[in-house]
């Protein structure tokens, strides 16, 4: 039992009459366009959501939906089946995301998240305000979406992405490090500022809030 | 077990196993540590808020002019090799 659950994508099993994403693949390499149009119909919405997660633009989604086809399609050939196509997938689609990352100032808030203050008997020195709200009960609120929105895009990049594959995709630590070709305790380090930021980020609107509501 | 042991343990395994001894000594410091329970709840808010915020599906036009995109690059695709039959 996990604190989480995710719904994570199942890939398509043999004998359930669809063909497989291997069937597909295979049939792809030797010239057959209609296994590429299932491909892409099996998978456009798992790029386009994942891209719109990150960059909260459906504008920018719908390039990077495009862009990550062309590449899987120019791709598809060198593709060593050593890991499962979602996971190859979704490297590529992380990629075309990445490609205009930037280094900001804010990298050096996240890293000071990792030493939350303490005094000296170790305890925690700051009151945490408490989330009375049940966050599904606030998010029809379009202040609170905006809000959402304007903290994830605060994140850089290479962290937002982390974000969205472990909590919102349902990755692994493991296949997340994978995708962006990173190590395991650096997934989990952005993981835990990233997490940390956001929940910085939110804080204010969520106690004040609770209080507004008391 | 320190505050700053729990929350960096809060931060990197929300989605821990509950029950591996490590998460016993996290839950007997959450039912003592008021700070440290309300720091885990709103993180787990955080995760929440974002896995139930709406992400749009493709619309219509979107999928056609991917479908033109692919059908342009298909076609520009190098033919395989012609081996005529003898």
């Amino acid at each position: 039992m996990t604190l989480f659950q995710y719904e994570c994508i199942q890939p398509v099993k043999s004998g359930t009459g669809k063909k497989t994403d291997e069937q597909l693949i295979k049939a792809i390499q030797q010239g057959d366009k209609a296994a590429f149009a299932s491909l892409v119909r099996r998978y456009e919405d798992t790029v386009y959501k994942f891209s719109y997660k990150v960059c909260r633009n459906e504008a920018k989604a719908e390039e990077t939906l495009q862009d990550t086809f062309i590449n899987v399609y120019r791709k598809l050939d060198s593709f060593d089946r050593k890991s499962k196509f979602s996971t190859w997938l979704y490297s590529i689609v992380t990629n075309n995301c990445l490609m205009s990352r930037r280094k900001r100032k804010v990298d050096d808030l996240l890293e000071s998240l990792d030493d939350p203050p303490v005094d000296s008997s170790g305890r925690l020195s700051e009151h945490v305000a408490r989330w009375e709200e049940t966050p599904a009960d606030v998010l029809m609120q379009k202040e609170l979406q905006t809000l959402l929105d304007k903290a994830i895009l605060k994140l850089p990049v290479d962290y937002r992405v982390v974000f969205v594959l472990r909590d919102l995709e349902g990755r692994s630590t493991e296949e997340t490090a994978g995708i962006l070709k990173i190590t395991v305790e650096a997934t989990k380090s952005r993981l835990r500022r990233a997490r940390a930021f956001l929940r910085t980020q939110l804080s204010p609107y969520m106690s004040l809030h609770s209080e507004v509501e008391q | 077990m320190k505050c700053k042991q729990v929350y960096l343990h809060i931060c990197d395994n929300l989605d821990a196993e509950v029950n591996s001894p490590r998460c016993r000594e996290i839950r007997k410091h959450l039912a003592t540590c008021p700070d440290c329970a309300a720091l885990l709840d709103s993180v787990k808010k955080t995760v929440t808020l974002y896995r139930s915020s709406p992400s749009p599906q493709v619309t219509l036009n979107a999928h056609k002019r991917l479908v033109k995109t692919i059908n342009l690059a298909w076609q520009s695709r190098p033919k395989p090799p012609h081996h005529p039959t003898r």
